[in-house]
């Protein structure tokens, strides 16, 4: 039991510290988004944590884009931009997609 | 999911390939030392503990049973109203709550202080007049086949049915839910709710991992949760019950990976069918390997094993959705202000955003998941060893079967992680 228990500790101190530390200060980031009629495959966006963002979204359609999990959303013209401007502080992978359409524009991957 | 994605809406990343080999090391080092050198007789057959007759004597005094089922009634009150006149929206706190306080939060909850749920279930405190809010029996064996079948009911409607997160297809499996143990606890009397209720189903089984168990006079004992679980006399049909649950979540995580959502993203109306098949193969898939393991040993069902399997539901569940109850679990506090959509605040929470702290490190996470996939692991071959020491000699043979196919269940769930 004590052997286990030496390895198990030992491990978590190993993970522990290599999971120390926050995020580092990350670079801005700009997307550039143009959803065509009917929309390509599902992109896929990696973006570090941390990072300032700004994401210009241009629909051929009048649509309604949603960021999931930062759960910012709007409206959008038929080839009007809109932006968006926020801190990616939240890792994880998060769809972007039209609640129009219901297709999945892109996978935003913040890690 | 998709079909969740309105509730979960966002994934944790894939964990990193150096944690998944790490983690994989220490379950194939912990499951042959266990094999090999561990303990040769068996230690936790019996039920000890240190008796708390004062905290049993708080605990079930009537101001605390009284105050706990009024708080339980009230929520479960309000969540009623939002499910039949609230709007199908995925900001309808009753989605949250069924799918993420309810389902996921039931798991911790029942860990750290055992059966909470039994003694605030809303259909037990429906049924009152019928003596369903009386203590529970000290040890029952009694088929949880009903209880089962309603879990895999429950997880079919999680994860395959079409439109499972909308408002009216939760309505229906809810009155499904209270038919089936209402109806059937009229009809067989109250010791139904305990086979049959699939929450309290679940709960009852975790709760057995807990630091508390019930001595038979009642008294409270504080005890070792490797302990509490491997000296319960599990009830008849507990195998099907864990490997329905296990089952769940590794198909949850399979179709969570890159490779499912690519290769099923054409197939449309295909996919409901495509899926289901896949939930009950996965379930299929846990039975029979168990059943395989728990082959050699004479003596011993594979429900008396069962309880080796505990650690490992309770290590993927919080693993899997412990972020989720984390964001998620505060949006729907924050929702309860709400329950019908039309702008109220009645608690004064609406404004309020949910906390995110725990996103800015993704490797503390990550390495929190390997753990408890790994401590499950570990925590499970106990248990099954202890269990099968009862009538099995010590030696390596005869436990190689079981331990390997614990192996391969966290294997699987670790790459199922990785592959995210």
């Amino acid at each position: 039991m004590k052997i286990m228990l030496r390895i198990v500790q030992s491990l978590f101190i190993t993970l522990a510290l290599v999971a120390c530390g926050g995020p580092a200060a990350a670079p801005p980031q700009t997307v550039e988004l143009v959803i065509t009629d009917p929309p390509a495959a599902t992109q896929r966006i990696e973006l570090p944590l941390g990072a300032e963002v700004t994401m210009r979204i241009t629909t051929a359609l009048k649509d309604h884009a949603h960021l999931h999990g930062y759960e910012i959303e709007e409206f959008t013209e038929p080839g009007e931009t809109i932006v968006w401007e926020f801190t990616a502080n939240m890792a994880g992978t998060y769809e972007l997609e039209s609640h129009v359409t219901d297709s999945i524009w892109a996978n935003v991957i913040v890690s | 999911m998709t079909l969740l994605h309105g509730i979960a809406s966002r994934s944790d990343l894939p964990l990193p390939f150096e944690l998944v080999v790490a983690g994989g090391a220490v379950v194939l080092i912990i499951t042959f030392w266990v094999a090999l050198f561990a303990w040769k007789r068996r230690k936790y057959q019996e039920e000890k503990g240190k008796a708390l007759p004062r905290l049993t004597r708080f605990v079930d005094s009537p101001v605390v049973s009284r105050t706990m089922r009024i708080i339980a009634g009230a929520v479960w009150l309000l969540m009623a109203v939002s499910l039949f006149f609230g709007v199908d929206r995925i900001d309808n706190p009753v989605l949250g709550f069924v799918y993420v306080l309810l389902w996921v939060g039931l798991v911790p909850l029942a860990l750290l202080f055992g059966d909470v749920y039994r003694r605030t279930n809303p259909l037990r405190l429906l049924l009152r007049f019928k003596g369903a809010t009386a203590p529970a029996p000290h040890e029952s064996t009694a088929s949880v086949l009903p209880a089962a079948l309603a879990l895999m009911t429950f997880l079919y409607m999680e994860l395959v049915q079409p439109g499972g997160a909308t408002v009216p297809v939760v309505r229906w499996f809810a009155i499904a839910w209270v038919l089936w143990v209402v109806g059937g606890a009229l009809v067989r009397g109250q010791g139904w709710i305990a086979q049959a209720d699939p929450f309290e189903g679940y709960s009852t089984t975790v709760a057995r991992m807990s630091p508390w168990a019930r001595r038979a006079d009642r008294t409270i004992l504080l005890t070792n949760p490797l302990r509490n679980l491997a000296s319960w006399r599990a009830p008849r049909h507990l195998a099907l019950l864990t490997s329905i649950l296990l089952g769940g979540t590794l198909f949850d995580a399979l179709s969570n990976t890159a490779w499912w959502v690519r290769s099923t993203q054409e197939l449309d109306g295909w996919l409901w069918p495509l899926s289901a098949l896949a939930m009950f193969g996965a379930m299929g898939l846990v039975f029979g390997l168990f059943w395989l393991g728990t082959r050699p040993y004479k003596g011993l069902s594979m429900d008396a094993l069962a309880p080796g399997l505990v650690p490992l539901v309770v290590g993927y569940a919080i693993s899997h959705y412990g972020t989720m109850l984390y964001l998620e679990g505060q949006r729907t506090f924050i929702r309860f202000s709400d329950p019908l959509g039309n702008g109220w605040n009645l608690f004064g929470t609406i404004d309020l955003a949910p906390s995110t702290t725990m996103f800015m490190f993704p490797t503390f996470i990550a390495v929190l998941q390997v753990l408890l996939i790994v401590g499950g692991h570990a925590l499970g071959v106990l248990v099954t060893h202890d269990i099968a020491l009862r009538t099995a000699p010590s030696g390596a043979a005869v436990h190689l079967p079981l331990l390997s196919m614990m192996v391969v269940f966290t294997m699987g769930g670790l790459l199922l992680m990785f592959g995210g």
